[in-house]
């Protein structure tokens, strides 16, 4: 059984893998919510391969009469949890914790699959940022558009400190160019991973 | 060798006034007593312990035993693209305004604002805690080593509220989901006010006589030795 994790950009390749897979894909999900979906499925099922795409970096959980999902584009757009996304993303928000808190998420994700042998592959699309927050003056002027990695003491620790990239994988930047034809990134999945062995 | 970290209390606040004799502080502590490195910091947050232990056994090596003792879960590290640096931000930063706050950042002020106001909840510190705990946790592996935690009151009321608390996400995956607050370990302050300092003018409306005195150092080091290392 092989599980794949991830956001949109995840929801179209594990359906050219064949065999048994579970796919726990959502648009917009945090990375902080991805380990913990993962994690969950996991604990009830088992599986021989977990292959995780993680998410845009600026998006995070935090709980407020439950757990909530907040990016960038819902303080832009005025969209959902406006007042919080805009408070986290005009006050907290920097490329320091988002590099921090994903290199947390990948070091937990990493420890916590390999403490139960399970095997994983780790990746990312490369140019999957959105605007960030602290330098968002008012809703139509952004000062900063890119995203730099600014790493941290658990980029240091993890194994896929050097994790590849969509780019880098298949030489296509889904954020910008959007991707026609996932077995191409299917194939490259089956083979990075040595057909999940 | 032990590797020692945590906050204020392992650091051995309120064993001398003004916390400014470190030769006296040195030789009371529970970590000296037990011959062990100490490495934490007053006013530390549990991000940074986390940090600081990791980058220590990166550079100096693995130790024999590690002992860690978590702090105030409310704290929390704020990156300051001011001052390019991350700094600590705490609850009664916000309550006293920021007017004793050392660091000079005028973002920090509505940093901590939005933090404690309107953004951390119960839930969301105990979740960021546990993932603290689970991170030093993967990281140290094999390395012996013991977790216990010191919320910041001594009181006995204060213990027992923890146990009442639901247990988080990452906190049920933990070994360490029952760690004992360290009034479990030296008893509380109502029934054994002579483990704990007296209160030091220097801590009046922070940690004001929430600190082990000399015999609360004394039995921690006892029971570390004792049970744990």
């Amino acid at each position: 059984m092989l599980l794949f994790a991830g956001d949109q950009h995840s929801l179209g390749y594990p359906l050219y893998v064949s065999g048994e897979i579970s796919v726990i894909c959502e648009k917009g999900i945090s990375n902080d919510r991805l380990v913990k979906k993962v994690i969950e499925q996991c604990e009830e099922e088992e599986f021989d391969y977990v292959v995780v795409q993680w998410g845009s970096w600026g998006r995070v959980e935090i709980y407020q009469d439950g757990w909530k999902q907040l990016k960038p584009t819902q303080y832009l757009k005025k969209q959902d949890n406006y007042k919080l996304s805009k408070l986290w993303y005009t006050q907290i928000d920097s490329e320091h914790l988002r590099s921090s808190n994903l290199w947390k998420n990948v070091y937990l994700l990493e420890n916590y699959l390999s403490g139960r042998n399970i095997k994983h592959y780790f990746w990312m699309v490369k140019n999957n940022y959105e605007p960030v927050g602290t330098y968002i003056e008012d809703d139509s002027h952004i000062k900063q558009n890119h995203q730099t990695d600014t790493g941290n003491i658990f980029q240091d620790l993890s194994r896929w400190k050097n994790m590849e990239t969509d780019v880098s994988l298949i030489g296509k930047d889904m954020k910008r160019e959007g991707l026609t034809d996932h077995s191409i990134l299917a194939n490259k999945i089956i083979e990075v991973t040595n057909d999940f062995s | 060798m032990i590797l020692v970290n945590g906050d204020s209390v392992t650091w051995g606040c309120e064993l001398t006034e003004n916390d400014d004799d470190m030769e006296y502080i040195n030789k009371h502590r529970y970590s000296s007593l037990l011959s062990a490195t100490n490495i934490s910091k007053i006013f530390n947050t549990n991000e940074r312990i986390v940090w600081d232990t990791i980058e220590y056994i990166e550079k100096y090596g693995k130790p024999d035993f590690v002992i860690i003792q978590w702090a105030n879960t409310a704290r929390f590290e704020w990156y300051s693209e001011q001052l390019k640096q991350w700094v600590k931000i705490s609850a009664r930063h916000v309550s006293t305004d920021f007017k004793d706050c050392p660091i000079k950042d005028s973002n920090m002020r509505d940093a901590g604002y939005a933090w404690y106001r309107d953004i951390e909840t119960k839930q969301f510190r105990e979740m960021n805690f546990w993932r603290h705990v689970h991170h030093l946790e993967s990281y140290l592996g094999d390395i012996p080593h013991y977790f216990y935690i010191a919320k910041g009151n001594a009181s006995y009321r204060s213990s027992k509220l923890k146990k009442m608390s639901k247990k988080c996400f990452f906190e049920d995956h933990s070994k360490w989901k029952n760690m004992l607050d360290y009034t479990e370990i030296v008893g509380d302050k109502e029934k054994n006010p002579d483990n704990y300092c007296q209160g030091q003018k220097s801590w009046i409306g922070r940690a004001y006589g929430q600190h082990l005195s000399e015999k609360g150092h004394q039995i921690m080091a006892n029971f570390l030795n004792e049970h744990i290392i």
